[in-house]
């Protein structure tokens, strides 16, 4: 699992240098951006808010120190006099620091929600991917049916993502684009964006998915524009001839690689080092051999043997992968000695 | 504003008569099977000490394993289930039973004047099953504790192999216990008052706690079918909320959050309450607009009602419904608002005493006042969708848990301390603590804000290497503020030890419980109050050197 972590820790922090993803000054909040315009109607409110708050509190703040030390009475005695002042009510006031709250409340709220809306609706001519959570990593379906582990946009385009989740509750966060959509099991759930600015832009899992939770990332690919975008589609999708090479390609993009090491070391499931052709043992019913017809069984039903000493975490694979793909994993995982 | 017999009697009880509460029965059974709403009181807060340094430890393990990306003391598993157990410690044993409970149960009936609560044997029985409750927390530890975060969304809690069951169970009892105190006290509070003592001449303490009590009677059931309908779905496997048998995991959501919300104001309202009992009296002063301050607690504790969706922007929840939510969450601000500004106001042209108490109001409100202001970037949608379960909300709600309800818990420990156990403290100490606090307080939680607005996410195990440096100062901040209690501990323990003995009344309050003796007796009063007035009437006071503390005028 380290030598996951490490892969997709890696795969992260070594995105083009000259993007940076996160903001070097400690007084700028919000992280790069995909696109300065279309980010512009959550950044100005959060500025607004945040400027406002910290007069509102160095504000109070202040007032509570200046009474502290100007009505600060001395050491409790006999002669101890009442304060100066008895003033206990004062329905001006009071009107005073409940209406001018309220409008600006009702402002704030009208902000938002015309913002919220726009964030909400996608526009017609938006390129769709589909988006699936499982645990623990992403992927994303293009058009042309070609899956990936990383999100490839051109920039320019509005693109729609519509996500689900074949396991639990989780939620696509790309703070570039400062949006968030969860991926609900049993039904679809949208979001859209466009990007502006190429670069590479981390995305995370944001709603608590287990073990691996905090690893569950992966990369926004903004390209320079459509064509550079279209031959990096076309190009990925021709998979290499080697099978072994291609079951390599899909181990790292299919998610296998968060779970099952290369090292011998156990993960969340067994490690595919020396696994071929060997007996394994299960949490229930006989061992069965490492074989093809095993490996693809564990693909496209992993819950029918769980290994022993494992959990049941493997989402399936049915229809995700074809036979040739899943032909290729089995001379990957047999090349494992 | 008592009786003048009344006051007469704890005068002469103060000084010559040794029997109170602690010393009017001896041994072990008559603490376990006691009707004394004070003895129980007594319990709860020892219940709720001992978990809030079980809570703290799981705080600053959580802590310290973040101070580098990856492994840096534990495990991701281990990691889990400590911020879980974090959160359910801390909500369900600490904050939630804290003021109410603990300090409301010893105080609430020497407030109105009464010999009790109105159903001590309820009382009684709350108090086991906070106990019962609590055991079965610790039992779901011992057996592989949970990870599923104090929230146990749904699949995950269905289909996680932890002992999910066992602990959402306690969590189930605990519901009862909140209940029952709930229940207790409206009645108490409606039927006990005494002669006089009007809604409007009712100390603000009683109106928070009345106000807390609506809401723990009708939004804890929630939480108990909830959790009964999570453990019937895991055990049997009826679909509820799992779709792959037929369910919808957003409804468990909106189940939760109908509760857990309204349950944020069970949290801090009976704050509000502990700070407008402290203000006034260490103002010397009438709380400014007091009708306003007590009825701004009801309207907060209706309003808790209908906000939950709040957390379900990004659930798929559709714009109408986020919208409706975003509107009501947004209008909780006013009366949160018209309370700072009173008790501010109230400061205003009077003779402040800085004593430990009112340095940890000055505490509360700066820490309230960040954590109200940063939920109006939350109850705003749009800039919701980038903060929602980042460590933005993370900073929030410790801003409003821990700096709000919290720190008013200490502060309404100190304030109340002498009439619980009859013995100062040591003011110096009071004070470092509140320091320590303050400083602990804000440094662990404002670099959080940072990390949030960035793009950390919350319950992450590992992160960027970018967010390092705030994570570091985010826990040198949570050991300041573990040494801040740790302060706190020592000065009580101190004042146990060698405290000097407590006047009936140290800070000049105007409210009955200080018309009692420190400790107040059995009995608490020979016969009812009578009340002639509200319970500001700080000028039928006067300081008496050889006691330390106040007595009322001599006409």
């Amino acid at each position: 699992m380290n030598a996951a972590v490490q892969h997709l820790l890696s795969s992260i922090s070594l995105l083009a240098p000259e993007q940076p993803k996160l903001p070097d000054s400690p007084w700028f909040m919000m992280p790069a951006s995909v696109s300065d315009a279309n980010v512009s109607n959550v950044d100005d409110a959060y500025n607004a808010l945040v400027y406002g708050s910290v007069v509102i509190t160095v504000v109070i703040a202040a007032v509570m120190v200046y009474f502290a030390k100007r009505y600060r009475a001395g050491a409790r005695s006999k002669n101890e006099l009442p304060p100066p002042g008895t003033l206990d009510h004062h329905t001006g006031l009071e009107l005073a620091w409940s209406v001018p709250p309220l409008l600006v409340v009702i402002v704030l709220f009208v902000w938002g929600f015309k913002s919220f809306v726009q964030m909400r609706t996608a526009p017609k001519d938006s390129y769709e991917v589909k988006v699936q959570g499982q645990k623990w990593n992403w992927i994303f379906t293009y058009p042309n049916g070609y899956n990936d582990n990383q999100l490839h946009v051109p920039a320019g385009r509005n693109v729609k993502l519509t996500i689900s989740s074949v396991d639990v509750v989780h939620s696509l966060f790309l703070p570039a684009a400062r949006l968030k959509m969860d991926a609900v099991p049993g039904r679809y759930t949208s979001l859209w964006f466009r990007a502006d600015n190429p670069g590479n832009y981390p995305i995370f899992c944001a709603e608590y998915c287990g073990t691996d939770h905090s690893n569950m990332v992966a990369e926004l690919v903004v390209h320079k524009d459509e064509e550079e975008f279209d031959s990096w589609l076309e190009a990925t999708n021709k998979p290499p001839d080697d099978p072994v090479e291609h079951g390599k390609l899909l181990y790292g993009k299919q998610g296998c690689q968060a779970c099952h090491s290369l090292t011998g070391a156990a993960g969340v499931g067994p490690s595919f080092k020396g696994i071929w052709d060997t007996l394994q043992e299960h949490e229930s019913g006989p061992a069965s051999k490492v074989d093809e017809n095993y490996v693809k069984q564990s693909i496209l039903e992993p819950q029918a043997h769980i290994a022993k000493g494992f959990g049941p975490s493997m989402p399936t694979y049915k229809g995700k992968l074809s036979d040739a793909q899943i032909d290729a994993l089995i001379a990957f995982i047999k090349a494992q000695k | 504003m008592a009786a003048s017999t009344t006051t007469a009697d704890a005068l002469t009880q103060q000084i010559g008569g040794d029997d109170n509460y602690l010393t009017h029965e001896r041994g072990i059974a008559s603490w376990l099977f006691t009707l004394d709403h004070k003895r129980i009181g007594v319990m709860y807060l020892v219940g709720v000490l001992v978990s809030f340094l079980l809570g703290g430890f799981f705080a600053l393990a959580v802590r310290t394993e973040l101070l580098t990306p990856g492994h840096t003391v534990m495990s991701a598993d281990t990691y889990n289930k400590m911020f879980t157990l974090h959160g359910a410690v801390m909500v369900f044993l600490v904050v939630i039973p804290g003021i109410p409970a603990a300090l409301g149960n010893i105080i609430l009936p020497l407030q109105l004047g009464a010999k009790d609560v109105a159903f001590p044997r309820l009382n009684l029985m709350s108090f086991y099953l906070y106990c019962i409750g609590a055991l079965f927390l610790i039992i779901s530890m011992g057996i592989s504790a949970v990870d599923t975060g104090w929230t146990f969304y749904t699949p995950y809690s269905t289909t996680t192999q932890t002992a999910v069951v066992p602990a959402t169970f306690g969590a189930f009892i605990l519901g009862f216990s909140s209940i029952f105190t709930g229940l207790n006290f409206i009645v108490t509070v409606h039927k006990l008052r005494p002669p006089g003592m009007t809604w409007f001449r009712m100390p603000l303490f009683p109106w928070a706690l009345y106000a807390t009590a609506v809401i723990q009677l009708l939004a804890t059931p929630v939480l108990g079918i909830t959790l009964l309908m999570l453990i019937v779905e895991r055990v049997v496997g009826i679909g509820i909320f799992d779709p792959a048998l037929g369910g919808d995991p957003v409804l468990f959501q909106h189940f939760f959050w109908f509760y857990s919300h309204p349950a944020v104001y069970i949290m801090i309202v009976p704050a509000f309450g502990v700070i407008s009992e402290i203000v006034p009296t260490f103002s010397r002063k009438r709380l400014f607009g007091a009708k306003f301050v007590a009825l701004s607690s009801v309207a907060i504790a209706l309003l808790s009602f209908l906000v939950w969706g709040h957390h379900l922007f990004t659930s798929g929840q559709s714009v109408l419904a986020s919208t409706i939510f975003s509107a009501i969450s947004f209008l909780i601000a006013i009366p949160t608002a018209i309370k700072i500004f009173n008790w501010l106001t109230t400061m205003y042209n009077s003779k402040i005493h800085l004593d430990t108490p009112l340095l940890y109001v000055f505490v509360f409100l700066w820490v309230f006042v960040i954590g109200g202001l940063t939920g109006m970037f939350l109850a705003m949608m749009s800039v919701d969708l980038h903060l929602h379960d980042t460590y933005f909300v993370v900073a929030h709600f410790h801003y409003v848990m821990m700096g709000g309800a919290v720190t008013a818990f200490v502060g309404g420990l100190y304030y109340w301390w002498p009439k619980i156990s009859g013995r100062m403290y040591d003011e110096k100490l009071g004070k470092i603590s509140a320091v320590l606090v303050f400083l602990g307080l804000n440094i662990t939680f404002l670099p959080q804000f940072l990390l949030g607005s960035r793009g950390m996410p919350r319950r992450y195990y590992n992160y960027l290497p970018e967010f390092q440096g705030l994570h570091q100062l985010s826990t040198l901040g949570s050991f300041i503020l573990g040494l801040g209690f740790v302060v706190v501990a020592v000065a009580l323990f101190k004042s146990l030890k060698s405290g000097a003995k407590a006047p009936a009344n140290p800070w000049g309050g105007g409210s009955l419980e200080w018309t009692c003796a420190s400790p107040p007796p059995y009995y608490n009063f020979k016969e009812a109050p009578v009340v002639d007035g509200d319970p500001f009437e700080y000028d039928k006071l006067t300081y008496d050197e050889k006691i330390g503390g106040y007595v009322p005028k001599s006409a």
